[in-house]
């Protein structure tokens, strides 16, 4: 939106911004087309880039390693498989959620892999994973999904979505996808909302692909705690509304 | 001769580990020399590729075939991946750099690599750049650096960099695509 952010495409591209500056950079992204169409320029244009490398033997025994850390690392992550309840966890994590986790904010522990990625679907305007989708193994591993719910259209229709919590070490955030959403056009975007009780707060804001796909994070550590009870995403004239002016077009109870 | 990756790709969906292991020898040597590379650290370079390879492993779904090629798209999070340990252990003592001895007249360097085209062409063509422009493609693509690092190194005005680089990129790009044309690929 400002030309300022364009400034950051380089710091972007080779991991330079710091976590909320690569989610702002990612939501500019997704509004300047001229960004965009240089990111993928600059992809193109290095993609041969990693022949000029000079091959450099590996230390003896490196195939051995690796492949056995990553199948054994399979073998821990199946134990995620079963429903285990993660409240074990909970003194590592803020209080921000405690309450509302309490009531319905239900508590599944899932596959690491599935929680990584819905993160890493969440970069959507990156097919090619940007940096955001680099977080080493260890902290992937320690997400939790603590939600998931599956978002629709109350008055039917096609589009669908789904919004999870992710917890990872006491930073919670939740994650929103969805697809098939009639497109946007001039400066429209689409807003999810919280709300306790018919009382809105913005929890995210994005705007879809040509298929209509679109994801956001969101930091839950920005909200004040409060007993959310539904989840929805209306479609708004602009990106900056505070309150609703838009129709639902996607929600789901909580 | 193996596999297509498009089709290992999709078996290690399915949690096919000898689909795993086919990519993993195909690749092995790439992913490490790159991560050797960007990290001039033999330990860090056996991390990014476990990095890398734990990855394709769990994070299931993310490569589409309509993307572009699986190898671009491997490449990426091996870069991706170099820089993340790199900003992580920012105080790992680099190795005596050894690039330049390797670098001198390794004979057919290019039979390493699966890609052997396109290996020989981007290496003969960055041959041809002005020191410079070569220098302005090191210090972006493989030190990752930052916007004004490139700027203080290249002693240019912060706004001129996207344009120093991009016309670096082209100029290896016409090159490239001129000895693609020419046939000569030895």
């Amino acid at each position: 939106m400002s030309d300022k952010q364009c400034d950051n495409l380089i710091d972007y591209f080779n991991g330079q911004l710091s976590e909320q500056e690569e989610a702002q950079f990612e939501n500019h992204l997704a509004s300047c087309e001229s960004c965009r169409e240089e990111l993928a320029e600059l992809r193109e244009l290095t993609e041969s880039l990693p022949y000029l490398s000079e091959p450099v033997e590996p230390d003896s025994g490196m195939k051995n390693r690796v492949l056995s850390s990553v199948f054994e690392e399979e073998e821990k992550e199946e134990g995620y498989d079963n429903v285990i309840p993660i409240e074990e966890k909970k003194e590592k994590e803020k209080p921000a959620l405690s309450r509302t986790r309490k009531r319905n904010w239900a508590v599944w522990g899932l596959a690491a892999a599935l929680a990584a990625s819905l993160v890493g679907n969440a970069a959507f305007l990156n097919q090619w994973p940007g940096t955001s989708t680099t977080q080493p193994e260890e902290e992937v591993v320690i997400d939790n999904l603590r939600q998931d719910l599956t978002l629709q259209n109350p008055e039917g229709g096609e589009a669908k979505g789904q919004a999870s919590m992710v917890a990872n070490d006491g930073e919670s955030q939740l994650v929103v996808q969805a697809e098939q959403l009639a497109p946007l056009s001039g400066n429209e975007a689409y807003q999810v909302w919280l709300l306790e009780e018919g009382d809105p707060v913005r929890a995210g804001t994005f705007v879809t692909n040509e298929q209509g796909s679109g994801a956001v994070t969101y930091p839950m550590d920005e909200l004040k705690d409060g007993n959310w009870d539904t989840l929805a995403i209306t479609k708004e004239p602009g990106p900056d509304s505070e309150t609703p002016q838009g129709e639902i077009v996607l929600a789901a109870e909580i | 001769m193996s596999k297509p990756d498009e089709e290992l790709y999709r078996r290690l969906l399915h949690k096919d580990k000898d689909a795993l292991e086919q990519l993993y020898d195909k690749y092995e040597k790439l992913v490490f020399s790159f991560s050797y590379k960007m990290t001039n650290n033999h330990g860090l370079s056996e991390e990014v590729v476990q990095d890398v390879f734990m990855k394709l492993w769990t994070q299931k779904g993310t490569y589409d075939e309509s993307k572009g090629k699986f190898s671009s798209w491997l490449l990426t999070i091996v870069r991706n991946a170099a820089i993340d340990l790199m900003r992580k252990k920012k105080d790992t003592p680099y190795e005596l750099d050894e690039r330049d001895a390797l670098q001198t007249n390794e004979p057919s360097i290019e039979e390493m690599y699966e890609s052997k085209e396109e290996a020989t062409a981007v290496r003969q063509s960055m041959k041809v750049l002005k020191e410079d422009q070569q220098k302005v493609i090191r210090l972006f693509y493989f030190d990752a650096k930052s916007h004004r690092e490139i700027a203080e190194q290249l002693d240019v005005p912060l706004g001129t960099v996207k344009g120093r680089i991009r016309m670096a990129l082209k100029h290896l790009q016409t090159e490239m695509t001129e000895r693609g044309r020419g046939g000569d690929t030895t």
